[in-house]
């Protein structure tokens, strides 16, 4: 094997500089190692298997398209998923199905107490285990939460709280301030939360 | 008086442990002083942990990353 895609040394950087200069089997291993991370996000914005593998395929057409492009400014990760958020956006924006949340209605949320009404007694599910809770009913009722919320709003969080991106990372594929990426982030975790305290209103009680 | 924006940075700070420890003190003093904002908080950081592991397991078919690769040879090689 080339030594430039030695699968067990080789890491993303060295992988993205052979594939610049040409050296397609390390770009397969690239998307061997990413897609299916890519296909998470994709399958997180779009809802929908059959529109995620074309995100999928898009998003890596267009990495070995533009791979000229990368310089090693940003991780190679975060570069891959910036070309994913806009090939899904972009998709989501020709087809505009599903009504998601106006910008206003995602809750500001600035304090943790100050603008929550509690319709109710709190119930204690914060304290319960994650694998009692995490049942596929608890499932739907979070994928339709994260799915009102708007795409830009649902991007961020999909990407910070699913994909694991830091702040700065999520910022630099989503081409916003760290202040910004924060408070979507906020702001979209207090409205799943939300979602998530009436269901356990009925389910718990 | 700090504004709504700064509020938020700092929740966010504290969430993930990032604030300076005077500034870490003063947040939780703030949040154990009221039931209902403990409630919130602890479910905030519920909501992140089961919304992860509510999606982290999507996976594509099977057959997805073979036919991937056939795809992205057949458009990028000439």
């Amino acid at each position: 094997m080339n030594q430039d895609t030695d699968q067990g040394a080789a890491n993303d950087l060295d992988l993205f500089h052979a594939a610049k200069r040409g050296n397609y089997d390390a770009f397969e291993q690239i998307v061997r190692r990413h897609h299916d991370r890519v296909y998470r996000l994709a399958f997180g914005m779009t809802k929908n298997q059959s529109e995620a593998e074309e995100v999928v395929q898009d998003t890596f057409l267009n990495a070995w398209k533009s791979i000229d492009s990368f310089r090693g400014d940003s991780k190679p990760a975060t570069w891959i998923y910036r070309i994913a958020a806009n090939t899904a956006l972009m998709r989501l924006r020709s087809k505009r199905r599903n009504p998601t949340l106006a910008f206003d209605e995602v809750p500001n949320g600035a304090s943790l107490s100050g603008e929550v009404e509690l319709l109710g007694p709190p119930t204690a599910w914060s304290r319960q285990p994650d694998e009692k809770l995490l049942t596929s009913e608890l499932g739907s009722v979070i994928d339709a939460a994260v799915d009102l919320l708007p795409e830009k709003y649902r991007l961020v969080l999909l990407l910070r709280d699913v994909e694991g991106l830091s702040n700065e990372d999520v910022a630099s594929t989503v081409g916003l301030t760290i202040p910004t990426v924060k408070s979507r982030l906020h702001r979209s975790r207090m409205f799943v939360r939300e979602r998530l305290e009436d269901y356990f209103r009925k389910a718990l009680t | 008086m700090i504004s709504r924006e700064q509020a938020v940075e700092m929740l966010t700070d504290y969430f993930e442990q990032r604030l300076a420890p005077d500034l870490r003190r003063a947040v939780e003093t703030h949040i154990a002083s009221n039931a209902t904002t403990k409630h919130v908080f602890e479910t905030y950081k519920k909501t992140v942990v089961l919304c992860r592991e509510s999606q982290k397991h999507r996976v594509a078919e099977a057959d997805f990353a073979p036919r991937l690769l056939a795809f992205l040879r057949e458009h990028t090689r000439a």
